[in-house]
């Protein structure tokens, strides 16, 4: 199967004028250039949001950037073979420049994309190379991330580049972040101090009586015990990210009204599968079409309609988290 | 970006906030003079507060011997080469008030970020005790030779509860936030982990929780203040070196507050590292024994090193109502917002409402007991 990236043969007299505009535009003033870049972001190899469709192996009647095709039910592992059906489309990541603290140069360049949907979800496989899977799991390390924006369509131009920023309170955004360390702990239960230092010596926890090590070989697991939540205050105060790893869901469901507003849906019914080999992190996020949490903003799904989409991806080991992050511009989906 | 007045460094700086100073902020005033290491203090956050998992290399409280040690590793060495490099760090006196002429933390961030600062490695925290003793065995010994006289204090170190915290800056969710008091605290429902704040800090005072995966921080016991009293770690302190209390700004200074009176009128108390610009509100009175200059206007500022002359003056004068303040460091639980010396023999405290919570003799009493008690037919030996 073919990997085609946007900006192909058909648009490429678009490009030309694009590009002696965006020479003038640099020569012109750096700053003005980088904000334009920012809010308008139209990356050479990346349309721009209301561009067509380039070329594709099964030509498609509709404009949108990626299209989702029906199928009778979404496979949520990366590796099913139903995603061989799939056209696949590339789409580069630039720095999130807007907010600080932002970085300046994001570790992943681009992902690749694919859609699909049936009666009740859609799905999306996501991928990207990254030489080292990274899971957080230390007071100076971060989880790999990636994240699927949602928006309704079409946004006024004026606000396009306010809501690419996590959403505005009239066009909220519906986020599905799928994260390794969140996989791993769906997979294996919360990472507890004995997974991260194997070799640690703690004399004991409140509330527990016995050392660590008096309860090995099965370590005492957190919230097996009752009352413990007291000594870990974000668990005692309800954090609902902590919520979320309880329901072991790799894939968290937020709503975003604009930077720093964030908040995780009530319902967490997302749900996905990453793999890391060779060097390439694969992954699965599926969400429902229906919206469980419309009250909070959350988006609704209708076959034949088109929907703005983004793309981010938090690279670990370049200390990539919330804001530093690399992400697409805003782009199109169609449910065809 | 919004201008904000920091007293400390006499002039105005860059925040990406405009100014919002709490009703009033909490503070502390630690002399250095009188610790004696004995880390009491850690232990009691240790135990109050940080004893579950994901917590286990987290002092919200330590003890660092100085020069030598430093935890996290070399957190102050780090901050100061990196803004040094920038710009060397001035200070200048202008009409009778310091006024720092380099950069604070908050002017000198890189393209991209709200302040200077770095992460701190997993590794930097596993030597709380680094440099412990370093300076009275080793050295006098003769194993190795260092750029300074063998000279060492102890700096007790929590959060200060900025008036311009970078933690709370730094955050892109707004998880941190300042009270009424003053008090800086990590939302424990809102955080996310991005840990923009353990960035940030320069005295490295917020931790990650790796368990938990939400950054935490000292929390100044707010519990305990809003009951009226001090905070665990000033509390427990064998020494007596910590006070606590509630700052003015120096223009507002009460002279009987107790706070107001060594920081703002007597001068003997300066913040550690002002130049930073975050206004921090842990006060330290130098110890009057370091032989080298250098460093405590690195560590307390200019004001550090008046700070020191100021102390050893009202300590030879005997200046009746410095001393009577400093007794008063944590003789009582309860917190002393006003404090006033009594016929020249005794000082009392007072707490919010006015009413007295201690009175102590200024002179320490002393009571001879005889060898041999008469009254009750016994000798009295401690020789045994
Ligand atoms: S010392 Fe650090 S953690 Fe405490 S308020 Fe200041 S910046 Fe925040
Ligand atoms: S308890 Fe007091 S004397 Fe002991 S180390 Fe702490 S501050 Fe110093």
């Amino acid at each position: 199967m073919a990997v085609k990236k946007p900006g192909g043969n058909d648009s490429k007299a678009r490009r030309r004028v694009f590009l002696t505009l965006a020479a003038a535009l640099a020569g012109a003033a750096i700053g003005i250039a980088t904000f334009l870049r920012l809010t308008q972001r139209p990356p050479v190899e990346v349309p721009k949001p209301t561009s067509p469709t380039p070329t594709t192996i099964i030509p498609t009647p509709t404009p949108a950037d990626i299209s989702a095709s029906r199928v009778d039910s979404v496979p949520i592992d990366p590796d099913d073979p139903k995603w061989n059906l799939v056209r696949e489309v590339e789409f580069t990541l630039d720095p999130q420049a807007m907010v600080r603290p932002f970085e300046p140069s994001p570790g992943v360049k681009s992902v690749k994309v694919k859609a699909l949907y049936d009666a009740e979800n859609i799905a999306f496989r996501i991928e990207w190379a990254d030489k080292i899977p990274d899971f957080g799991l230390d007071v100076d390390r971060f989880s790999d991330r990636c994240a699927v924006m949602l928006l309704k369509y079409p946004i006024p131009d004026e606000l396009a580049g306010k809501a690419w920023m996590m959403g505005t309170p009239e066009y909220p955004a519906t986020m599905l972040v799928w994260e390794a360390r969140l996989q791993l702990e769906a997979e294996k239960g919360l990472q507890d101090i004995t997974d991260m230092f194997p070799n640690i010596a703690i004399d004991a926890y409140p509330p527990y009586k016995g050392t660590v090590k008096e309860v090995e070989p099965k370590p005492i697991r957190i919230g097996e015990v009752k009352g413990e939540e007291v000594y870990l205050a974000a668990f005692a105060a309800g954090n609902p990210i902590t919520k979320v790893r309880l329901e072991r869901k790799p894939v968290e469901k937020i709503i975003g009204k604009g930077p720093g507003t964030i908040i995780t849906a009530r319902t967490q019914d997302a749900n996905g599968k990453g793999k890391w080999s060779n060097g390439v992190w694969s992954v699965v996020i599926v969400k429902r079409l229906r919206a469980s949490d419309k009250d909070q903003g959350e988006i609704e799904l209708t076959p034949g309609n088109t929907y703005h989409i983004a793309f981010a991806v938090w690279e670990g080991s370049k200390g990539e988290r919330g804001s530093r992050k690399g992400v697409t511009s805003l782009l199109t989906l169609r449910l065809e | 970006m919004p201008r904000v007045y920091n007293w400390q460094i006499g002039r105005e700086m860059d925040y990406p906030y405009p100014a919002a100073r709490p009703k009033r902020q909490a503070a502390g005033i630690f002399n250095l003079n009188k610790c004696i290491g004995c880390q009491t203090c850690t232990v009691a956050c240790k135990t109050t507060w940080t004893s579950g998992r994901g917590q286990e290399y987290m002092l919200w409280n330590n003890v660092e011997d100085k020069p030598w040690g430093s935890y996290p590793l070399r957190w102050d060495v780090k901050i100061l080469s990196m803004l040094a490099k920038l710009e060397p760090i001035r200070w200048k006196k202008e009409g009778g008030t310091w006024v720092y002429r380099g950069k604070t933390i908050f002017e000198a961030a890189p393209p991209g970020e709200i302040a200077l600062g770095y992460m701190p490695e997993s590794y930097d925290y596993a030597f709380p005790g680094i440099g412990e003793g370093e300076a009275s065995t080793s050295l006098r010994l003769g194993s190795h030779r260092a750029p300074f006289d063998p000279w060492f204090f102890f700096l007790p170190r929590i959060c200060n509860h900025c008036t311009f915290p970078s933690c709370l800056a730094a955050c892109p969710r707004q998880a941190i936030y300042k009270r009424d008091d003053g008090v800086v605290l990590v939302d424990q429902f809102r955080c996310r982990g991005y840990r923009e704040c353990v960035k940030s800090c320069p005295y490295k005072k917020v931790f990650y929780n790796p368990v938990t995966r939400v950054s935490e921080k000292c929390i100044f016991c707010y519990p305990a203040l809003e009951k009226g009293e001090i905070p665990r770690c000033f509390r427990n302190c064998i020494g007596k070196i910590r006070m606590f209390g509630y700052i003015s700004l120096p223009e507002k200074a009460d002279p009987e507050n107790p706070i107001d009176f060594l920081v703002h009128i007597k001068r003997v108390a300066a913040p550690l590292l002002p130049q930073l610009g975050l206004e921090p509100n842990i006060y330290y009175i130098p110890p009057i024994n370091i032989k080298n200059m250098d460093f405590v206007r690195m560590m307390f500022g200019p004001m550090g090193e008046e700070a020191i002359n100021n102390y050893v003056r009202a300590i030879e004068k005997q200046d009746i109502e410095v001393i009577g303040a400093l007794i008063l460091s944590n003789s009582t639980d309860r917190i002393i917002h006003r404090f006033k010396v009594i016929g020249g023999e005794y000082v009392a405290g007072y707490n919010e409402k006015g009413n007295e919570v201690i009175r102590i003799p200024i002179t320490e009493q002393v009571v001879v007991r005889p060898y041999y008690d008469e009254k009750l037919g016994v000798y009295r030996r401690n020789d045994v």
